[in-house]
């Protein structure tokens, strides 16, 4: 006999003929999982007083690039760690090797982005606890990379050049998610038809408070500056 | 296609809560995407079935409930809707503005047997 809907009423018994739904109230975070190991994360990081940087960007940014001067620049003042990520090869963490830190690929396959039990796997392992600063340089993805906290404390949207002026309102969510945006190859910019003022504009409109350092790891533009606010010399 | 993560994400997280109250089948879960939660119905939707395939969320319907974005004026404290994302306000034209709705992710409800 059935006491939610009154079905054996009429002296039949239809209990065998269907099926009592539950329905549960979740007000539950899709990512939750995913944030917990990032909570861990940002403790350990906190706890052992290394600065971590998210650095998302399309692919072709300059990522990989900044990170080679940034290395030379700093590897002999800061104990530097660098967890790079793609889908496959390790040809960045090759480049990176040798500059001045630390440097493990994560490659991803399948996945488009890094997610924090990634990053969990190299506590106490790779990342030792004893860094000063940890960059991780996340899957080239303008996308995917934005939702998934990784227990970071500074996410930095690096935006090139050659990719226009409109990235940031195309690609709205990770751009209004960073708190610094890096515009990488300024080298380039008498060679084309790009406006600074208008890019800055752009990022703005997304995301006012950001800080814009403009680079050029080619020429050393703005490498100080980058480098200073990786140390928190001015923040 | 982060999209593929975020089913897995609801389905293992509805399949412990059937395995805590001794659910056996799922018929329906309902989601809040934000417009600004950087995850996308339709490619949710495309991945849906398959990702459900053998679990205990197997023909089970998904319902997403679409969040517009909605921003809060720190400056005129009205509320604007804009279509598209612009931290200003549409009432006095302040950047002094706050995400109100729009990054919703969750999993609002379930109903299993």
């Amino acid at each position: 006999m059935c006491q939610d809907c009154g079905c054996h009423e009429g002296g039949k018994d239809y209990f065998k003929d269907h099926e009592h739904h539950k329905s549960i109230e979740l007000e539950k975070g899709i990512l939750e999982h995913n944030d917990h190991i990032a909570h861990h994360n940002w403790h350990y990081f906190d706890d052992h007083k290394v600065e971590v940087f998210n650095l998302m960007s399309s692919p072709g940014s300059g990522k990989t690039m900044l990170l080679e001067k940034t290395l030379q620049i700093l590897g002999s003042q800061k104990k530097i760690s660098v967890l790079v990520g793609d889908q496959q090869t390790d040809n960045d963490a090759k480049r990176l090797e040798g500059k001045g830190g630390s440097v493990k690929q994560i490659n991803t396959y399948s996945s488009c982005h890094l997610d924090a039990s990634m990053i969990e796997k190299e506590l106490g392992h790779f990342i030792t606890g004893d860094e000063d600063i940890l960059i991780i340089e996340n899957i080239g993805n303008l996308v995917c990379p934005a939702s998934f906290e990784l227990g970071e404390k500074h996410k930095v949207a690096l935006l090139s050049t050659a990719e226009g002026e409109d990235k940031p309102n195309k690609y709205p969510v990770l751009f209004h998610k960073a708190s610094v945006v890096v515009i990488t190859k300024s080298d380039l910019i008498p060679h084309l038809d790009w406006d600074l003022e208008k890019t800055k504009r752009n990022i703005k409109m997304i995301n006012p408070n950001a800080r814009i350092i403009v680079t050029s790891a080619k020429t050393g533009v703005g490498m100080n500056e980058w480098c200073d606010y990786l140390c928190q010399k001015d923040s | 296609m982060h999209e593929l993560s975020i089913a897995r994400s609801v389905i293992d997280s509805v399949e412990r809560i059937c395995q805590d109250d001794h659910l056996s089948k799922v018929k329906e879960v309902t989601l809040d995407i934000g417009s600004m939660s950087g995850v996308s119905k339709s490619a949710l939707m495309f991945c849906w079935p398959l990702a459900t395939k053998q679990t205990l969320l197997e023909e089970c319907q998904l319902v997403v409930n679409e969040i517009p974005l909605t921003l809060e004026c720190l400056t005129c404290h009205q509320q604007s809707s804009p279509d598209v994302f612009v931290m200003c306000c549409e009432h006095c034209g302040s950047s002094n503005v706050q995400v109100q709705k729009g990054n919703e992710l969750k999993i609002k409800n379930m109903e299993a047997y």
